[in-house]
């Protein structure tokens, strides 16, 4: 790929990848169709994008892992975040938490 | 309050993402200085595509000598699912176009899920100012590790490893914490259905259409009309999502 080509390419994309991002923001500018999108059957639609993605990034994660202490370790993390999170609402505590079992975990469990 | 506050609080909800970031944007420098990029060819892709799975795309494209309308077909594939996104958000920005085509340059999918549960509880005058308080953190975040990529190298990584481990696992306790705070009883069964869905997908399929599968099998099988009592307005309303604690 040559110079400008490269330069094309990466220009292309940009664009593509914020049109993507801002074409709803356009079309829903003046329009109240997608108020609805938070109500009624719609309702599940966030939700069931965040469990999605949580499904794949868990996933690919744990294809990844090469010993039963990284995925031990793994879900203790997953635990401790989920519990702070139902206890305090709060997720940026739940990170930590989940990050400080995590960690805890890679150093206590046996390699 | 202040545009300056609102913003801050909103940086401050962007610093679990912030800490996700930073390590796979350093993956993505030390990566790309594998390849061959320059610096600033590098830095200037995180600058403007500014999207994880494209820019790691971009990569590996670049590495085979994939031909442009095909990196640009992928890349639109790897970008559907940011369709899905601006509805679920829109309501809580301004509707000033110059305003919406800023937010959407940092909608990815981290900053999309922080600001799904966090921008309804905002102030309705300190939403637009919240949320590019996260966006902002998470651009700056993702742009500045994929310096310190460039600059510290494998070396940084390969020193600290389980530093580097731990700050990774950051992203997916988000994520994790995001959907269960998100998650109400009634969504349950469809949940579970998308979930398998989505693994299944994911198998066979690959990520992004296995995120969208996943979500339109749960919009399938979710009926909220069976779990709507007498006084069902108001349950409609929970189950809508906008009762938790806020960033």
């Amino acid at each position: 790929m040559g110079q400008t080509e490269f330069w094309l390419a990466i220009v292309v994309m940009a664009v593509v990848t914020w049109l993507s991002r801002a074409l709803p923001f356009v079309l829903m500018r003046k329009s109240t169709i997608f108020g609805r999108l938070a109500s009624g059957r719609f309702a599940i639609l966030g939700p069931a994008l965040l469990v999605s993605m949580t499904v794949v990034v868990v996933y690919s994660d744990l294809q990844q892992a090469t010993s039963a202490t990284g995925v031990l370790s793994y879900f203790c993390g997953l635990v401790a975040a989920g519990a702070c999170a139902r206890l305090t609402r709060n997720a940026g505590f739940a990170v930590l938490a989940g990050m400080a079992a995590y960690g805890a975990a890679l150093v206590v469990l046996p390699a | 309050m202040s545009v300056l506050h609102n913003g801050l609080r909103g940086v401050r909800a962007g610093v679990p993402v912030l800490l996700g970031y930073v390590p796979v944007a350093m993956a993505y420098g030390i990566a790309a200085k594998g390849v061959g990029l320059s610096f600033w060819e590098t830095v200037l892709i995180s600058v403007f595509v500014y999207a994880g799975a494209s820019q790691f795309f971009i990569l590996a494209a670049i590495k085979l000598g994939t031909p442009l309308p095909g990196i640009v077909a992928m890349v639109s594939l790897l970008n559907a699912r940011h369709l899905l996104y601006g509805p679920l958000i829109a309501k809580w920005l301004p509707p000033a176009l110059r305003k919406r085509l800023q937010a959407a340059f940092l909608l990815t999918d981290e900053v999309f899920a922080t600001a799904f549960h966090g921008m309804g509880h905002q102030p309705v005058n300190a939403q637009f100012a919240w949320y590019m308080g996260v966006g902002l953190t998470a651009w700056l975040s993702w742009i500045g590790g994929t310096v310190i990529g460039l600059l510290a190298g494998s070396g940084l990584t390969a020193q600290f490893p389980q530093v580097d481990q731990i700050l990774r696992f950051a992203l997916v306790a988000l994520f994790c914490s995001l959907a269960l705070l998100s998650v109400k009883r009634p969504m349950l069964r469809a949940l579970l259905i998308a979930s398998v869905v989505t693994l299944l997908c994911l198998i066979y399929a690959g990520a992004t259409p296995a995120i969208l599968a996943g979500t339109v099998s749960a919009w399938l099988c979710f009926v909220p009309g069976d779990h709507v009592s007498s006084d069902g307005g108001a349950k409609q309303q929970d189950m809508a999502g906008e009762s938790h604690g806020a960033d």
